[in-house]
């Protein structure tokens, strides 16, 4: 396991089972007793360093190097959000604050990154953009 | 049908929305390969994987306001996470970070437990 993230009631360890090279997500009480066995175990694809959990989602600190720093998973593995390299560029360790911003800090910049996200604000930018295109045809 | 074709990809696009995000603060890592964090009682929580300390960290100036050496005979700490009064750190033997840890500290880095994450 190299990722660990929390809700209001659990500890959430992610890691890749050596056997399938599946990603895996533990899911424990405070104390370390395994709830409902994995939280998830399938094959995304994807090499990451620590994880957040927020909103029901596992959010992956992806390192640096690639497309996106951080990609976001709902529990049956669907990517649901993803932030791009180029706005931020790096992200190893993950968490959330109470304020609901999200935290990654990058090794090759010795950085922590404070990071206000908005997904809504781009789901009405998305869905202006069909209504604006809906309009022109 | 070509303009419902050409609606698609939108469409689709719709569904896995990239983050409309943005950087709003930059602060100093209290070390040079901080490869977790967690949150809880105000505080900034982090570990070293390389130093292998774990620090409480200011998150409005960045300012060190405790630390503590959490070394493993073995294991390297990688991830880290912060519930319910507790700093919990998963450390793992390397390269790949195999039979895994999560190892409980309080506030004050005092050693709590340990749990098997491999599940």
């Amino acid at each position: 396991m190299t990722g660990l993230g929390a809700s209001a009631y659990s500890i959430y360890g992610a890691g890749v089972d050596t056997q399938t090279m599946k990603e895996v997500v533990g899911k424990y009480s405070f104390t370390g007793s395994i709830q409902t066995g994995p939280f998830f175990m399938l094959e995304l694809g994807i090499s990451f360093h620590d994880i957040a959990f927020h909103d029901n989602m596992i959010w992956y600190a992806l390192g640096s190097g690639g497309e996106n720093s951080v990609e976001v998973y709902n529990s049956s593995g669907s990517l649901i959000h993803w932030i791009p390299s180029s706005i931020v560029p790096g992200a190893y360790g993950l968490t959330f604050d109470d304020a609901g911003y999200l935290w990654a800090s990058d090794t090759n910049t010795d950085e922590l990154y404070k990071i206000s996200v908005d997904f809504t604000a781009l789901e009405r930018e998305t869905w202006g953009a069909i209504k604006a295109t809906v309009g022109s045809l | 049908m070509k303009q419902a074709l050409l609606l698609l990809p939108l469409v689709l696009l719709a569904g896995t929305a990239m983050a409309a995000t943005q950087i709003v603060a930059t602060l100093d890592a209290p070390d040079t390969n901080i490869t977790g964090l967690g949150f809880g009682n105000g505080s900034l929580w982090a570990v070293d994987h390389d130093t292998e300390f774990a620090y409480r960290v200011n998150p409005t100036t960045g300012a060190v306001e405790h630390s503590w050496y959490c070394s493993n005979s073995s294991r390297v700490p990688s991830g880290l996470t912060y519930a319910n009064g507790t700093i919990y750190i998963s450390m793992g033997n390397p390269p790949n970070l195999t039979s895994s840890y999560a190892y409980r500290y309080n506030e004050t880095g005092v050693y709590q437990g340990q749990f098997d994450l491999d599940c």
